[in-house]
């Protein structure tokens, strides 16, 4: 049974949504199902990203602590079983290794990642890792704090494609250095067929 | 492609042929991108070329078809790596101890073949995780518990041939000697079954380990003279409540009346569940001040538990300085309110909660998440908790070349019966610089505990040849006869050569 805390982060789209009937992920090669949405519940910017993916009618999916497995056991693991689905986040680095590594033997990899670091003073140097809209930066750099908004226009509305050649998994399991200062990270979780085999 | 050592390409891509021709070609894996889906996701040689990585891999789905791999692989030499869902992440994950073998990946074989109630145990595959044999026994309504270790999305196999435990009651925590016969397809492509697993038509696989004449089962444990291809485990039958206490002493005298009780109650049985010792200003995190604390678990019926809980106290007690709190205790089935409290893993239910807490204080809030751990044995009494608490303070900065490398230390461990774990971790990330520091460190304190009679029992592949070394007795006389018996049941050594120091003889000799 899922727990009180899934069900009550497992929050069903805005019906009505001025975007509805809701976003189709297209990718290179077909269009899959409706693209879900992570967020982590202890970061301000996260949870704007996620009232953004609300309005554009997507299925929003929250963390409190940071930990997935309700989620993953009694949600996603079940629907990628029966088809793997797109699914775009802002989190902390465990929650994309988790679901990249989760992910993989349902044919998933993370076709989009971006960092986000704060300053401390209210501004954020965003770097797009892993991406085929690589201009996605110019948009966040401009946006100021209303970054997340447009981060998840960007990612719910417009298509993801990269080469196979750039989807080696992204090493999310460790951070660069281990003074790292905190982030957030951005990704798209996508099945392996919206990948260009270039 | 990358190729396996001393393997031409001509006869890998025969090799790889003969692979699909056994499991069907999308089973079979050489391009890059699909082979570094095996990368170690904490190796501390990350993005280095002595990173240990694999040249492909092969998803067999039946023992038959292991048998026909392995015999393949002998066909032309490829040194096979069997993994069961590679997630033992700082032993090494899904990457070789050979670089350059072949990964066979054994996740396709995920079947839970039986679950039995009454007799509480269980068989299954190697690629059943923590997680499957959990859904499988909740969706029936079994009265059976499993041991997830922490976190629980490993193979419940490949944890307990890693040598890994959990965190329920004891003997179900220690996950290989809660096992109860094996199948194994030995190197030669042989198959062999365990303890009352020989015995055609027999229906006590699962009930009797040892069988009959020399028990080999623990040649499989951290070894490399077959692939596991089902296991038995005993499991616990659901308890119906959980109560612990909390002996606390003020000093360092205290810590052996602490450990000497201890023992007499877990000997005794009296204390059943994983308990947790802290203070004594070891340096783990969350563990300060001068004094020692243990938390002692129990399972069972409320009324015996409680009856048991009490004994504790009075022995506990009996230590001078000693106090004794009680915690509340907890039904089972859990509340909805008591599942939101409490550490999952001690009710037996698996969960990924340690990535989202692994490392995290007030200190460093945002952990780098690689990390390997050094974890020597050390004697269950207080005059060595002591003495090894002294010892690794005493090293720590000249061990770090005076640095702090967020090297956390001792975090002591009860969790094995009879002696302690001492355990030291190094965090890792993608910094080739502090890696390079880390694995100096790592080194270092393995010396320093092997002169003190200390040593590792379970290790990650890039130190597994090291950690062997200090097992030396009579000139290295256990590793050569480990080496004898690789010898003669995978004489071309394609099994997971070098894993826990055991190479196969072309590649000692070279």
């Amino acid at each position: 049974m899922p727990s009180r805390r899934t069900l009550l982060q497992t929050a069903v789209a805005i019906a009505g949504s001025p975007l509805a009937p809701g976003v189709i992920y297209a990718g290179s090669a077909r269009a899959t199902a409706q693209m879900g949405v992570l967020y982590d519940h202890r970061h301000r910017e996260a949870r704007a990203f996620r009232l953004r993916a609300a309005v554009l009618n997507a299925p929003v999916h929250g963390t409190e602590d940071g930990d997935i497995t309700d989620l993953w056991q009694h949600y996603f693991s079940v629907a990628w079983k029966d088809e793997p689905m797109p699914l775009a986040g802002l989190t902390e680095r465990p929650a994309l290794f988790m679901l990249e590594q989760l992910g993989f033997q349902h044919g998933m990899r993370v076709v989009f990642q971006g960092e986000h670091e704060p300053d401390g003073q209210g501004a954020w140097t965003h770097t797009i890792v892993r991406s085929s809209r690589p201009a996605l930066k110019g948009h966040l750099d401009a946006s100021g704090s209303g970054w997340p908004a447009v981060l998840a226009d960007q990612l719910l509305t417009a298509p993801q494609t990269v080469a196979s050649k750039d989807i080696t998994p992204t090493g999310a399991a460790m951070a660069a250095r281990i003074d790292e200062p905190a982030r957030l990270y951005s990704w798209i979780i996508a099945p392996r067929s919206v990948v260009e085999h270039i | 492609m990358a190729l396996p050592p001393n393997v031409s390409e001509r006869d890998f891509t025969r090799a790889l042929e003969q692979f699909s021709n056994i499991v069907g070609s999308e089973w079979v894996f050489s391009s890059d991108e699909d082979v570094a889906l095996y990368r170690d996701a904490y190796s501390i040689y990350w993005g280095e070329p002595e990173e240990r990585v694999a040249s492909g891999a092969v998803a067999p789905d039946t023992v038959e078809q292991v048998q026909a791999v392995v015999r393949a692989a002998n066909e032309f030499r490829i040194p096979l790596y069997p993994i069961s869902t590679g997630r033992n992440l700082a032993y090494g994950g899904s990457a070789p101890a050979y670089s350059g073998s072949v990964v066979l990946d054994l996740k396709r074989m995920n079947r839970v073949l039986e679950v039995n109630e009454r007799n509480a145990y269980a068989l299954v595959e190697p690629g059943v995780s923590y997680f499957d044999l959990y859904n499988h026994i909740e969706e029936r309504n079994l009265n059976v518990w499993i041991d997830p270790p922490d976190p629980g999305w490993g193979s419940v196999i490949g944890n307990a041939l890693d040598g890994g435990g959990g965190w329920t009651a004891y003997p179900y925590r220690d996950h290989f000697g809660a096992h109860c016969g094996m199948e194994v397809v030995l190197g030669d492509g042989d198959i062999v079954r365990t303890g009352m697993g020989a015995l055609p038509n027999g229906s006590t696989w699962q009930e009797n380990k040892w069988g009959y004449g020399p028990w080999v089962d623990g040649l499989f444990r951290q070894g490399n003279m077959g692939v596991v291809t089902k296991m038995g485990f005993w499991l616990m039958p659901k308890p119906e409540a959980y109560i612990s206490g909390t002996a606390q002493v003020p000093d360092d005298e205290g810590a052996v009346g602490l450990m000497d009780t201890l023992n007499h109650l877990e000997n005794l049985g009296i204390v059943n569940g994983s308990t947790q010792l802290g203070g004594g200003g070891a340096g783990g995190a969350g563990f300060g001040g001068g004094g020692w604390s243990l938390q002692v678990p129990i399972y069972g019926p409320e009324n015996v538990i409680r009856a048991q809980l009490d004994y504790c106290r009075q022995k506990f007690e009996a230590i001078e300085g000693c106090t004794f709190t009680e915690q509340p205790l907890v039904h089972i089935p859990l509340s909805a309110e008591d599942r939101a409290r409490v550490r999952l893993v001690n009710f037996g239910i698996p969960n990924l909660s340690t990535f989202a807490m692994l490392g995290r204080s007030p200190f460093q809030p945002n952990p780098a998440g690689g990390h390997i751990g050094f974890s020597p044995i050390v004697p269950r009494r207080g005059e060595d908790l002591v003495r090894f608490r002294n010892w690794y303070q005493a090293n720590a900065a000249e061990v770090s070349g005076g640095e702090n490398l967020g090297i956390i230390g001792p975090v002591f461990m009860t969790n094995w019966e009879r002696s302690l774990v001492g355990l030291i971790m190094f965090p890792i990330s993608k910094d080739p610089e502090h890696n390079s520091k880390i694995r100096d460190a790592f080194v270092r304190w393995v010396e320093l505990a092997a002169a003190e009679g200390w040593a590792e029992y379970r290790a990650p592949t890039i130190y597994q040849d090291l950690i062997a070394s200090t097992y030396n007795y009579n000139d290295n006389a256990l590793t050569r006869m480990r080496e004898k018996i690789k010898d003669a049941v995978d004489p071309n050594g394609i099994i997971s050569a070098g894993r826990y120091g055991v190479w196969p003889r072309h590649l000692r000799d070279a």
